[in-house]
């Protein structure tokens, strides 16, 4: 990949400092960002993939914090930057959108004053302005937009609601746009619409863009490369095709072999068994060890590292022998793999 | 068990639910200067005109985008709401016109499982006495019986008496999914609605869930109406399913013929739109553009047609009717797909 890398993730620790107990929410993550690829987090709920998202722009809610650890963006630390420094990221260099649109955009304000603030600082006159919105509401899809745009966020329906969430975050051009579940509230029909928007904003713009989903569909359709979360840590991270062809890593693979499709119809599903741990209480060895088939004493014993299994595809297990029999659930022949990659 | 869940036997099947020409509208409000200005009345159509037979043991799904009726028809079935128009024979009674006490008696009869167990269990009530008090609210067995029926039902849901004195609050989403389901199953009902039972779980509890359902079926050969938005799991766990859009079904067969092989332009496009799990398949060529219209001002003719791809003059003024075009496949529209 000779792509620059547009922002570096180095051992990212975010953490919930309780009174009596810490809730470590991201636990020494670490990834690399190109340009112009979509990155995918995947995971299931409290596995720490929408604060590794809000770390990045350090939208954390109290009491979390990021206690270790290096973002990188074009070379600049976002953690060591103060209150003034990431203002100047935030909406500019790096946007965010979130799952529910009705409850990040201001129900009080106009669509358009909302979206004006994403030009508050530049020296634009107010017809300037509205001329941009409009354009910005246009190229997110929202019809007739010179009147929709004096309406209030409730008049919109959920699948407008996230096209003006990505007009307002598009506002300042951005060179990273961060998606934090941004089709989970929607149908699917919707959702297809919006994931295709994203998809040619992101060619048009030249954007990069991190996709925060729990659907591995939306994975499959969207994401360049893949990261695995469970309980705070990435556990497999390769490009897509491969983590579909080629799982790697006990949970990745049981969570595929636990999807319901017309294929298995008629068969048991193989449901991976227990509930994810708690994030204040994990055990010592790898945080998979109790939901985990081939558990050994040693998982329960010592974390494992991430280490790289084969090119480009990193893995956190103790048994890489075990894992390289996995399979996944689509066939792609060896050479393939190569070129998507 | 795979005969049974390809080749569910309707030819011979008996009829469990029948709803004939069932709507359900809300009507909206009507304040004074509505009165005095004349303005009609309006109505909230949520579901309109829909015909639809459930048979005992089979488990058919109802899909479709938020807002296009699924739960409103399911809770009309049952009797939460008292429909506008139409009847509802359950186990060849009429129960369209039952009020209070009638009607409470045929409540054990017909069960709902919630999509969020948590704000339907009472957090005050332990998970003992939310199925005690179904027990003895519906008179299901003597006082004596009651605990032995409880640890009866929790481990039938895969719980354990041990979770019995503890509260809703206590527990993760999936158990909770399992004590409602405990709760629903406890008074032996013969139609169950599963209302999205699964969208509020993680893909890894989901599984648990599904197999649980499954297995509940066929060990009580339970009539299960399965409401959901998730293809895929309509297509692993249904029998027969039923497509909503916008208050009318309009496509209703085998799940495997109606996803394999869409009638109606509608259910294509729902099968399109679902993200396939492949990622060397990215090719998307059609997706529908645009949004449900609101069931205040419904279109005319097909309510579909404003976003059909393969609309016609006739689609703009006639209303397509249910029917059947194969056996047992019944689609309404002008121009079935072919």
């Amino acid at each position: 990949m000779e792509k620059e890398k547009l922002l570096e993730v180095k051992d990212l620790k975010t953490y919930f400092l309780l009174r009596d107990e810490t809730v470590k929410a991201v636990d020494g993550v670490s990834f690399d960002v190109y340009e112009g690829e979509t990155f995918g987090l995947v995971g299931e709920s409290g596995c720490g993939k929408s604060q590794t998202c809000r770390s990045i722009l350090k939208l954390l809610k109290r009491p979390g914090e990021i206690v270790g650890g290096e973002i990188l963006y074009k070379g600049q630390d976002i953690v060591k930057m103060n209150k003034d420094e990431i203002r100047n990221i935030r909406g500019k260099e790096i946007s965010i959108i979130f799952q529910e649109p009705m409850t990040s955009l201001n129900p009080v304000l106009k669509i358009k004053t909302q979206m004006f603030e994403a030009f508050h600082d530049t020296k634009m006159s107010k017809q300037e302005k509205l001329d941009k919105a409009i354009e910005l509401l246009k190229l997110v899809g929202i019809p007739s937009p010179e009147s929709r745009i004096e309406e209030y966020t409730h008049q919109f329906s959920g699948g407008m609601r996230q096209r003006a969430m990505i007009a307002c975050a598009l506002g300042a051009r951005p060179k990273l746009l961060l998606a934090d579940e941004p089709t989970t509230a929607l149908d699917v029909t919707i959702q297809d619409q919006i994931l295709k928007l994203i998809n040619s904003l992101k060619d048009e713009l030249k954007m990069s863009v991190i996709l925060v989903t729990h659907d591995l569909g939306v994975v499959a359709q969207m994401c360049d490369r893949v990261a695995v979360m469970y309980a705070g840590i990435i556990v497999e991270m390769t490009d897509t095709v491969t983590l579909f062809s080629k799982p790697r890593h006990p949970y990745t693979y049981a969570l595929m072999g636990s999807l319901p499709d017309q294929s298995k119809r008629g068969s048991r599903l193989e449901p991976i068994t227990g509930a994810p741990p708690n994030l204040s209480k994990l055990p010592p060895g790898c945080p998979f060890a109790p939901r985990c088939k081939y558990v050994e004493d040693i998982c329960r014993q010592e974390r494992p590292e991430i280490f790289e299994i084969e090119p480009g595809h990193l893995t956190r297990c103790h048994f890489p022998e075990k894992v390289r029999s996995f399979t996944g659930i689509i066939d792609v022949p060896e050479q393939e793999v190569g070129n998507n990659g | 068990m795979d005969d049974m869940r390809m080749n569910f036997d309707y030819e011979h099947g008996e009829k469990l639910v029948e709803v004939k020409d069932l709507s359900m509208w809300f009507p909206m409000k009507y304040g004074v200067t509505d009165f005095i200005t004349r303005k009609e009345h309006r109505f909230v159509k949520a579901v309109n005109n829909v015909y639809l037979d459930i048979y005992k043991g089979e488990n058919l799904g109802l899909v479709g985008e938020s807002g296009c009726g699924k739960s409103t028809l399911a809770r009309s079935i049952i009797r939460l709401y008292k429909p506008t128009g139409g009847r509802i024979i359950l186990d060849g009674k009429d129960i369209t016109e039952l009020e209070g006490e009638a009607l409470r008696l045929e409540r054990p009869k017909m069960q709902y499982i919630f999509q969020d167990p948590y704000s339907s269990l009472n957090p005050r009530m332990s998970v003992y006495e939310t199925i005690e008090e179904m027990l003895l609210f519906h008179k299901i067995c003597p006082e004596e019986e009651v605990p032995d029926r409880v640890k009866e039902i929790l481990e039938m849901c895969g719980l354990s008496m041990e979770v019995a004195d503890r509260f809703p609050g206590e527990f993760s989403g999936g158990q909770r999914q399992r004590i409602g389901i405990a709760r629903s199953l406890s008074v032996n009902p013969k139609l169950v609605i599963a209302d999205e039972p699964v969208s509020a779980l993680d893909v890894s509890i989901q599984a648990q869930i599904i197999n649980l359902l499954g297995d509940l079926q066929r060990s009580l050969n339970l009539t299960i109406l399965f409401i959901s938005h998730d293809l895929r799991v309509v297509k692993y766990i249904t029998h027969r399913v039923a497509v909503m859009y916008l208050g009318g079904i309009v496509e209703l067969g085998r799940t495997n013929e109606v996803f394999d092989h869409p009638y109606h332009p509608y259910t294509q496009v729902l099968t399109k739109a679902a993200p396939l799990l492949d990622p060397t398949n990215r090719t998307r060529e059609y997706a529908i553009e645009g949004e449900p219209p609101s069931p205040i001002n419904m279109p005319n003719g097909c309510r579909f047609n404003p976003r059909c791809p393969f609309c016609q003059e006739i689609c703009t003024r006639e209303v397509p009717e249910l029917r059947e075009v194969a056996p047992g496949r019944h689609v309404a529209c002008h121009f079935p797909l072919q």
